[in-house]
């Protein structure tokens, strides 16, 4: 203890006792809002800094003299200023950007091309709401969706917005909702993300080889931030779509902000009309709400409450006597202090909470199926970033969560299954952003999980190198290994009524490496190319074991799962993106091998998975003149793989009954492909005031040629001498109206 | 610096306008699918035998018929193979099975003993110039105890039916739920099959019932009048194979045969060829369902 108060002492100190220091908070000047991964730098030395999460950045080990402090942020005219700095000195510099369009070349270019290599990490992509906007999109503007369009992102369907990152399946992404976990990120069967797009402030993807701080999948970790709320002024935001409305209003709150949004749909009236005239239509809706109250408890004080609660609801009843009825939601809940302990030690400690719920039940003529699922988690974090030089930024914390796990099956009144756990994982880590040279940046991290199930630690050691070859050129690689203690059990075509299930010491977790090499080049300003290749290495992968019998008691991982799973996944991708001008957007190109291979599936060969891609391509852009905006957004990618019938036979159904029934015999799974991909979508947006009020009315036209993909095969052999093969397809030509407005 | 981005300029529209051309020249994209691209490798000409041994019944009769090609139109016997060599062995014993000449029926030689219980029996298949085997141990005999109708949701016991007596088993419609009970056996899982006049109800998933105890689903009740409900304790390759083929998606709740997912090759536990060969025992009894009204 005696140890820890003199270390703690140290660091309350200024790193480097000749040089000074600059720190302070890098925030939006017309909102308030905190900016994250802005780039500060002094011009003409290799001395900077990113902020952090809640805007923080320090500057140290900076020699007496006369300085030009820039601060740069895509979307925000740069920040420059003079500072004469004497020795020993500390400066607090508190730096507000001026939001600009995004077309601004110049505010543009001088963020670009000052960019650090702090922001080179490999496999990394930021996306801010405002781009998110600017996609088509069908029906209503969705952050998964648009990550989709990204290389090495892929969907399922065109009724999908699962992310499948660089060959992993979506139960390998995590997801945060402000440093949260949610645990189904998907409304309407994974039609559309919870994320209202009206309260994103920013996205931070980590594709593969993510660092230290996170942890607990095998893939990649999506790390979205909520709006803290407007400080200065009430504001709101909103749009009516043709299935749902949302809205978001903000505003000062004593000494913060706050932030509300909600969104539900208004499908119901719709959907009656249609069942007065069709059988078998189901009732259905979704809602969620966000909201933040932020407080500036002082200058070095901050304190942070959020929520979200989200609700889907389906029910189907064809007769009296048959009801089906799905109904899956998160809830999560915030409390967050940080506290800046010195100049250049910033602290953060949060208080979580998550729940996510799932209940399944059909009754077919008094027989009851019921399946409900609930994953609670409780978890105390800090984080403590430390700016120990100028050449070290350090970071560490704590996470531990308790899980309380419950998962009940029963049919026809019997409760067959009763499976409760409440596993907890303990983690901490530490991480070095090293600035070798004026060229080379490093970041070595380390991470520790303990996991109650298992009672072993698992290291996880995490590397990344961004180096610079010339101006605007750079190379970066990076690695790691991860672990996943918790499995979701899922249908590759739909995501509702998902199910989570944490291993127990019968399974080994899942563990990965990943390993990324890259390069990042900027040819000219407004131009970004890059061109990365990833290699990930898996195993102890499980998957739900189907061929279980009904009524099975099983109470251990081993019973659920088929287990001992391997596989691999690489590929390049390549991405050209144009920043700024008029037309901007990009070019993604992916290709890319996944393979899985478990003992008990496919007579123990290798198979890639239905997800496999050998070539995905996308070309996003967006024209903008004046009020009016065009978009467009093609897709062309290999079709997924699938299992074709490779013959046909005839079994007794039962022996005593002697009713005869055929049967396909499967081909090894996987060895046949859908056709291609491809789609084209269109959209056309307007800006008007009206009231004294900003507008915008868009028409959005998903798959403009109306090609209907292909989603799945299925075959028939109710006809006794033919059989026939029927190709399901994919959405048609969706146009979607819609409105958003700003008040 | 800048030429560059005056090259890139120039090159954005040219490169997007050729990938939008390409990609619609591609051939894919003509979204005209040859139906034989359907199907995967044939694999027609396996040999695929059918044979399930009944506990304390007479050795049965063996079906060898051969695998079709997926998209093949075939006619009624087009699959039969009749000029097989079938041979069921128990120990020494030795049954040569002699075919019937029609739909790949192969019958048990006259005079065929009844199957043991507890008890390994071996077949062997010559066909088209293959060899088929496999084992299966049958399982002990099953005894049906005791039929209870439970209040639902207490699960009280309201009566007893008389496991030996169809006429006196009299039941309303959902009236509770219907518990089989019996001393559990060293299997895997049990089956339920419902009879009932006019029906062709394949019979259920395997159960599994450690406790020795069945609750029989009412939406397997399609009329009411006389049902027959047969149990069945299955031996490792019925049970493999009945679990394997319903998980693989045919004849299963949902999305059956949706590519990909669940679409996998049933597990068969034989050697040279395909299908069952398998044993179980079973016990039935009947009652009467009277309308719910």
């Amino acid at each position: 203890m005696k140890c820890f108060a003199v270390l703690f002492s140290l660091l309350l100190i200024p790193a480097s006792a000749k040089a000074a220091t600059i720190s302070g908070f890098v925030t939006d000047r017309d909102s308030g809002e905190y900016l994250l991964a802005a780039n500060v730098f002094l011009s003409g030395t290799s001395l900077g800094a990113l902020s952090n999460d809640n805007g923080f950045y320090a500057i140290t080990g900076i020699p007496e003299g006369s300085y030009v402090l820039v601060v740069s942020y895509i979307g925000y005219e740069t920040y420059r200023d003079t500072l004469c700095i004497g020795p020993e000195a500390y400066l607090r510099r508190d730096v507000e950007l001026v939001p600009t369009v995004l077309i601004g070349e110049t505010a543009v270019v001088e963020a670009d091309r000052n960019r650090d290599e702090r922001l080179a990490q490999p496999g990394f992509v930021a996306l801010q709401a405002a781009v998110l906007k600017e996609l088509p999109a069908i029906g209503e503007t969705d952050l998964l969706r648009s990550l989709q369009l990204l290389p090495g992102i892929q969907a399922s369907s065109d009724i999908s917005s699962g992310l499948y990152v660089r060959g992993g399946g979506p139960d390998q992404t995590q997801i945060l909702l402000d440093q949260i976990p949610l645990y189904n990120p998907s409304h309407a069967f994974g039609f559309f993300s919870i994320f209202n797009p009206e309260a994103i402030k920013d996205m931070r993807l980590h594709k593969s080889a993510y660092p230290a701080h996170y942890g607990g999948a095998l893939g990649a970790v999506l790390d979205v931030t909520n709006r803290d709320g407007n400080r200065n002024d009430f504001a709101g935001s909103g749009g009516i779509s043709l299935i749902s409305a949302r809205t978001m209003i903000e505003g000062p709150l004593a000494s913060g902000s706050f932030m509300v949004s909600g969104r539900r749909t208004y499908l119901e009236p719709i959907l009656a009309y249609i069942r007065s005239r069709v059988e078998d239509i189901p009732g259905y809706y979704f809602y969620d709400v966000n909201a933040k109250i932020n407080q500036n408890l002082s200058y070095s004080d901050n304190l942070v409450l959020s929520g979200y609660f989200g609700r889907d609801d389906l029910n189907l009843e064809t007769s009296e006597a048959d009801i089906f009825n799905v109904r899956w939601g998160n809830s999560a809940v915030t409390g967050k202090w940080t506290h800046l302990f010195s100049p250049t030690l910033f602290g953060n400690f949060m208080v979580s909470g998550s729940d996510y719920a799932s209940r399944l039940s059909a009754n077919f003529d008094g027989t009851e199926i019921l399946f409900r699922n609930s994953i609670r988690d409780i978890s105390v974090k800090g984080d403590l970033d430390y700016v120990a030089g100028g050449e070290h930024a350090l970071k560490g914390g704590f996470r531990a969560t308790a899980y309380r796990f419950r998962f009940t099956r029963s049919f026809n009144q019997d409760a067959q299954l009763d499976l409760r756990q409440q596993p907890y994982v303990i983690s901490v880590y530490a991480q070095d952003q090293w600035q070798a040279r004026t060229s080379t940046s490093v970041r070595l991290g380390l991470r520790a999980n303990y996991y109650s199930e298992r009672e072993t630690i698992d290291l996880e050691p995490r590397m990344s190198i961004s180096h610079r070859l010339s101006d605007g050129l750079r190379l970066k690689a990076g690695g790691g290994r991860y672990h996943q203690y918790l499995q979701l059990i899922t249908t590759e075509g739909f995501s509702g009524g998902d199910f989570w299930v944490p291993l127990d010491g019968s399974v080994s977790p899942g563990q990965a490496w990943h390993f990324v090499i890259g390069t990042n080049w900027d040819p000219a300003p407004s131009y970004r190319l890059s061109l990365e290749s990833y290699y990930q290495r898996l195993r102890n992968l499980v998957v739900v074991d189907n061929t279980r019998a009904v009524g099975g008691d099983e109470t251990r991982s081993e019973d659920v799962f088929i287990t001992g799973g391997k596989g691999y996944a690489a590929g390049v991708e390549a991405f050209v993106e144009r920043l700024s001008g008029r037309l901007t957007g990009w070019i993604g190109y992916t290709l890319g091998w996944t393979r899985r291979q478990f003992p008990e599936v496919n007579q123990g060969n290798w198979f890639p998975p239905k997800y496999d891609r050998r070539h995905d391509l996308v070309v996003s852009a967006n024209y903008r003149v004046g009020r009016w905006s065009f978009g467009g957004n093609v897709i062309f990618a290999t079709g997924q793989a699938f299992t074709p019938a490779s013959a046909r036979y005839e079994l007794r159904e039962s022996a005593r009954t002697g009713i005869r029934e055929d049967y396909f015999l499967p081909a090894d799974r996987n060895t046949s492909r859908l056709l291609p991909y491809h789609r084209m979508d269109l959209s056309v947006k307007q800006d008007f005031r009206l009231f004294d009020r900003d507008f915008q009315w868009y028409l959005q036209v998903f798959n403009a040629y109306n090609h209907r993909n292909e989603w799945f095969v299925q075959y028939d052999t109710e006809d006794e001498e033919v059989t026939t093969a029927e190709v399901v397809k994919m959405l048609p030509i969706v146009p979607t109206i819609g409105l958003n407005y700003n008040f | 610096m800048y030429k560059t981005a005056r090259l890139l300029r120039c090159i954005t529209p040219v490169l997007t306008v050729a990938l939008l051309a390409g990609i619609a020249a591609h051939p894919g994209c003509s979204g005209e699918r040859d139906p034989a691209t359907l199907f995967g490798p044939d694999e027609h000409e396996t040999i695929v035998v059918d044979a399930v041994l009944y506990v304390d019944r007479t050795l049965p009769e063996i079906f060898v018929t051969r695998t079709r090609s997926a998209d093949a139109v075939s006619t009624g016997d087009a699959s039969a193979v009749n000029d097989a060599e079938v041979t069921v062995i128990q120990g020494l014993a030795e049954y040569r099975y002699a075919s019937a000449g029609r739909r790949g029926l192969y019958l048990p030689p006259p005079g065929a003993p009844r199957v043991r219980p507890n008890t390994e029996y071996r077949l062997h298949v010559q066909a088209l110039g293959e060899e088929v085997s496999g084992v299966t141990s049958t399982p002990a005999p099953l005894v049906i105890d005791e039929i209870a109708v439970l209040e639902e949701p207490s699960m009280e016991v309201i009566r007893r039916l008389d496991p030996d007596s169809a006429a006196g088993n009299r039941v309303r419609y959902r009236e509770g739920l219907i518990e089989v009970r019996f001393d559990p056996l060293d299997v895997e899982a049990y089956q339920v099959i419902v009879l009932e006049p006019g029906s062709e109800d394949g019979g259920s998933p395997p159960l599994e019932a450690r406790d020795g105890r069945l609750l029989l689903p009412w939406f397997a009740i399609g009329s009411s009048g006389e049902h027959e409900v047969e149990v069945y304790a299955l031996d490792r390759n019925l049970f493999d194979f009945l679990r394997s083929v319903q998980a693989s998606g045919q004849n299963a709740f949902g999305f059956g045969n949706l590519a990909g997912d669940t679409f996998e090759r049933p597990v068969f536990n034989l050697e040279g060829g395909i299908g069952v060969f398998g044993s179980a025992s079973l016990d039935t009894f009947g009652f009467i369902v009277i309308p719910e009204s």
